[in-house]
């Protein structure tokens, strides 16, 4: 009698052991799943930049550009004209999103409107309110 | 969680089959892809040959205008260029571009 209860109790223990195994493996699974899911989901905050870094060009007020910090990069936008750029850190972000809107400005400087869709008109008429020719640079 | 391609897979299925014109900037190359001969959006990708991360990933997709499944897609070929200018021109004709 004694010998039959012992072995009930230890097949429930085995059973708990095993239910508790599968709990745990699921709730692992479930914070690997979150912690994916929270790499994806970076700190956004906003920065002012009143310059563009390169002597030719000045910027007539300060722009506002999103920043993006994951956990293994920063990334720079500037929504309003469809540019970004990354970098390990938020100044390698910021020094790169200056570099692509100088260079958006001079690709669409150098195009005809007329060969420009809706949105990339939009962007030129922006940079062009926002960049102009420094002293410095002509 | 998004699969993360490889930049030069990400270069090739775009020089491949979009046909971009392509300017080349100190340490990007940026794309612009061309509907009924205008100009519709600028795609950036960097020239170096690491992995992406996921964040430059998504911006990359952004500029493509394409969900997480049609990126995929694109980069992993079952969508081809006309379809992907189809969607463009559907984004265009939506007044999204």
């Amino acid at each position: 009698m004694a010998s039959t209860l012992r072995s009930s109790g230890a097949r429930a223990r085995r059973s708990s052991l095993f239910h508790l195994r599968r709990a745990v493996s699921g709730i692992e699974a479930r914070l690997d799943r979150i912690e994916h899911e929270l790499e994806e989901r970076p700190r956004t905050y906003a920065l002012a930049i009143s310059d563009l870094g390169d002597g030719r060009y000045t910027l007539r007020a300060s722009v506002s550009v999103v920043l993006e910090e994951y956990r293994d990069e920063v990334v720079a936008r500037w929504p309003d004209v469809g540019v970004y750029a990354s970098g390990t850190t938020e100044a390698e972000a910021v020094a790169g999103i200056k570099r692509q809107i100088v260079e958006l400005f001079e690709e669409l400087r150098d195009m005809k409107p007329g060969r420009l869709g809706r949105l990339p008109l939009s962007w030129k008429r922006i940079l062009r309110r926002a960049i102009k020719p420094s002293a410095e640079g002509t | 969680m998004p699969r993360v391609h490889k930049v030069g897979e990400v270069r090739r299925a775009i020089e491949r089959k979009l046909g971009p014109s392509c300017f080349r900037g100190s340490k990007e190359l940026n794309y612009w892809l061309e509907l009924d001969g205008k100009k519709v959006t600028r795609v950036t990708v960097t020239k170096s040959n690491d992995e992406l991360r996921v964040g430059t990933q998504a911006s990359i997709r952004n500029q493509l205008r394409l969900s997480r499944q049609q990126f995929d897609d694109l980069i992993l070929c079952p969508m081809s260029g006309s379809g992907y200018y189809e969607l463009l021109r559907e984004k265009v004709e939506a007044g999204l571009l």
